[in-house]
């Protein structure tokens, strides 16, 4: 069996990516202890420090069993008082093109938004980006336009710009095409889950992930899919980073 | 298409049959071919189940061409439900093969004089009717194999389970798709009691040996046809998101805006929503494999595609793609998270022949009422069989939402003029409720559809943050949803026709090479205004009232979770929204 370990950069909250290729891992780390997998990279204030980094190095092809996790939500780092638009723009290169066009339906915090240029982002707030949807009320939901007024009280009103002198956290939720074209840079980039969200993942994607993984790490140590199941995941909080392939 | 079959069940000696033009319903079709024969034969205040309802089935003005999207079918009577006029639509394949045979609609007349069942067969010959007992109380599935055993494959059914045979008030009306199973309904009102009424068990149509409708100018209409179906295709609702996800890609997104009634309309949102949203559909959908898994349509010349076949976990066939309503009404309504459940009792309505809102909905104030726990799969289950086999409870069940709550007591019933409600909560959004409580048919989330009000030229200048506005916006939706519903075009182009002129345009030019007319917006809103004046005076007449035009007063009572929102238009209001 042979592993090759390979850093491909600096990563998100000064976390490294790391990059596994294997044909096949071996089951080493049946019973994982938690207490011996903690990571503390992140440093940035209003950041909390996750407890395990999971490494997963994927076939290209097999991102989509992710969206579904992506779709219930994960945790990102995002800057105070940022716009909508700032976030995606600066922290993950999303054109405005991109959000104009693509980003139909946005919430926060439940509420529509119709302008992302204005609509700031605060601690523990959720962000939900959606394209475009069907039916009079999925139109009725879309960014501004004639039937924002069916739902005007459940819109978006922009507050006041909270200092942007700080990190905070906010749970993101990607929908539909977002979750497609969007998911896989932020899964590369890492998110922030709940031990209990990925725990339900697994159960529901262990064949998936069989097929998917070609190399898992666990806080640096290498496992596979069985590994993983035998982690009591409940009351922890991961850092995940879903790598592709590389093609040599 | 320029004649009406008319089968008078009442007949002395049988059942009689006869053809005649179209007369004064020329230039009508779908929703305003059956509103038109209703509003003008039927008494309003004659019983729907009773010999003087008639059942009215219509393709619309396009189908039977080549035209992309023109599919559709209307049923029209005088509701059971709702005891007002009726119309339920479907996909399928019969409008299409009634087009190719040239009838612009069937009409169903009088009562048996017993409880005879009878099978209809229409083909390029004409029409024949025959008594047929052996079909006594069959699902539309075994009905349907029964079909295909004598008439062969190449045929379409329309056809009622036992719910219609026992004249249930949430009764569908059953039309076959691609694959010739009983999958697409016209499911609202209790159309399909009103054909049990009737005696008639299944109309069979074989349109061997014709042709494709022509279009008066082939090569306008060519040419409008392929800048039609490019819009379509170029949108990324009708060319990407239904095709990959269908209609259940608005669970998340519904449940997300608070939006979504969850447990008989006590909360707007459902933990388990992303366990049955269309994106985990799509994927178990695709994971299952199968032909026509995710993406399918359900009836030829269908370019959208935003159904699917759901295969169990054993790879057997189970239903077609449950949608959004469908999953919603057996699902968060129900507080159930598991998709085959959802999927199996979806099966279980299409083979019973009911609708799938209005039985969600039952279910849900059942539970509401303690006949089981919210997210008793099992226990949903149980209920579905026990309206099938039409025990004392199933048939109070069949009955729909109303009269169950009326049954048990219970005070949450989400319904407007007897209809149960759709997926969407109208304390979250606000002019949906509107549409709901002013709608000629009851509650219904597709009486005002996204067609857009600004390219109509009927929108006018409404000020989005006033409740005014939505009720000005509800009004034009409903008229100009009126008018594409007498097309035969699947409502889904709306999305496309919204967002690109020019697509709007295409299907205007599409209608009108068709025809030989030279419709324009305003003859379309014309005609849409026309179709809800017909009908708001059949509702009159039959003895319904602004006071009917409201919703249930709890909706303006009780704040809805998470936003804690009610309802907040006012009745003055909702009484202007017919004023024109």
């Amino acid at each position: 069996m042979r592993i090759c370990l390979v850093t491909i950069g600096e990563a998100y909250a000064g976390l490294p990516i790391f990059l596994y290729t294997a044909e096949k891992s071996d089951h080493t780390n049946s019973v994982i202890n938690m207490k011996e997998h903690t990571v503390n990279q992140d440093k940035t204030a209003g950041a909390v420090s996750p407890k395990l980094h999971l490494g997963l190095n994927i076939t290209v092809s097999s991102s989509s069993c992710f969206f579904s996790m992506l779709s219930a939500g994960f945790s990102v780092t995002a800057q105070a008082g940022c716009s909508i638009n700032d976030f995606l723009g600066q922290d993950y290169g999303i054109t405005e093109a991109y959000i104009d066009d693509r980003i139909q339906t946005i919430f926060l915090d439940g509420k529509a938004v119709d302008d992302s240029r204005t609509a700031m982002l605060t601690e523990g707030a959720t962000l939900a980006l959606s394209a475009a949807m069907p039916g009079m009320v999925g139109s009725t939901l879309r960014k501004g336009g004639v039937f924002a007024g069916m739902r005007s009280q459940i819109s978006h009103v922009t507050d006041t710009a909270a200092g942007r002198d700080r990190h905070i956290r906010i749970k993101l939720k990607l929908f539909n095409l977002i979750a497609k074209e969007l998911g896989p840079a932020f899964l590369q980039k890492g998110v922030y889950l709940e031990g209990n969200t990925f725990h339900e993942f697994l159960q529901r994607n262990t064949e998936g992930l069989k097929a998917a993984c070609l190399a898992i790490s666990l806080n640096d140590a290498k496992t596979d899919v069985a590994g993983l199941l035998e982690i009591n995941w409940y009351n922890t909080e991961i850092f995940l980073q879903v790598t592709p392939e590389q093609k040599s | 298409m320029d004649k009406i079959l008319r089968i008078n069940m009442g007949a002395d000696g049988g059942p009689a049959i006869r053809t005649e033009p179209l007369g004064d319903y020329a230039g009508f079709g779908g929703r305003g071919l059956t509103s038109a024969i209703v509003a003008k034969e039927v008494p309003p205040l004659c019983h729907p189940l009773g010999e003087d309802n008639k059942l009215v089935i219509a393709p619309g003005l396009l189908s039977g061409s080549t035209a992309a999207m023109s599919g559709r079918i209307s049923v029209g009577c005088k509701s059971p439900l709702t005891g007002g006029i009726k119309e339920a639509n479907s996909g399928g394949q019969a409008a299409q093969l009634l087009g190719r045979l040239g009838y612009a609609a069937i009409v169903l007349e009088g009562s048996p004089k017993d409880k005879t069942l009878y099978k209809i067969l229409i083909n390029k010959d004409g029409v024949d009717i025959k008594e047929d007992n052996s079909l006594c109380m069959l699902g539309n599935y075994d009905t349907v194999e029964k079909m295909k055993t004598a008439y062969g494959e190449k045929i379409g059914c329309i056809s009622i389970g036992q719910a219609g045979e026992m004249k249930m008030s949430a009764a569908s009306v059953a039309f076959t798709d691609m694959e010739l199973r009983p999958t697409r309904h016209a499911g609202r009102g209790g159309v399909g009691a009103v054909m049990g009424s009737k005696g008639v068990k299944v109309i069979v149509i074989d349109d061997a040996g014709t042709k494709a409708r022509s279009p008066q100018d082939p090569d306008k209409f060519k040419e409008a046809n392929k800048a039609f179906v490019a819009g379509l295709r170029k949108h990324p609702v009708t060319g990407e998101a239904l095709p990959a996800y269908g209609t259940n890609v608005l669970t998340n997104i519904i449940n997300e805006a608070g939006a979504y009634p969850t447990k008989n309309f006590q909360l707007g949102q459902f933990d388990g929503c992303e366990k049955i949203s269309g994106e985990t559909e799509a994927e178990t959908e695709n994971a299952r494999g199968g032909e026509g898994s995710a993406t399918h349509g359900c009836h030829r010349g269908c370019v959208i595609r935003c159904s699917g076949t759901y295969y169990d976990k054993d790879g057997h066939y189970l239903t077609k793609q449950p949608e959004y309503e469908t999953v919603w009404a057996h699902g968060g309504n129900c507080g159930i998270d598991d998709l085959d459940a959802i999927a199996q009792i979806d099966r279980m309505d299409d083979d019973f022949g009911l609708d799938t809102i209005e039985l969600g909905a039952t279910i849900a104030v059942a539970m509401e009422a303690g006949l089981a726990e919210f997210g008793d799969a099992e226990a949903a289950i149980k209920m579905v069989k026990e309206v099938g086999e039409g025990t004392h409870l199933g048939r109070i069940l069949g009955s729909g939402a109303a009269v169950t709550g009326k049954v048990f007591g219970v005070e949450r019933v989400p319904v407007v003029k007897g209809q149960a409600m759709p997926a969407y909560d109208p304390r979250s959004v606000q002019g949906i409720g509107v549409t709901y409580a002013t709608t000629t048919m009851g509650a219904d989330h597709t009486a005002g559809y996204a067609v857009t009000a600004n390219i109509l030229g009927v929108g006018g200048t409404v000020d989005p943050l006033k409740s005014e506005g939505q009720v000005e916006l509800s009004k034009n939706l409903q008229i100009a949803t009126a008018a594409i519903d007498s097309t035969g075009m699947c409502v889904f182009i709306a999305f496309a026709i919204l967002d690109q002129e020019d697509t709007f345009q295409a299907l205007l030019d599409l209608i009108n090479s068709f025809l030989g007319a030279e419709l324009t917006g305003d003859d379309v809103n014309a005609l849409g205004m026309k179709i809800l004046k017909l009908e708001r005076d059949f509702n009159a007449a039959a003895g319904l009232t602004d006071k009917d035009d409201r919703l249930p007063e709890y909706f303006k009572k009780e704040p809805l979770p998470p936003h804690n929102v009610t309802f907040a238009v006012t009745d003055e209001e909702l009484d202007r929204v017919h004023n024109y």
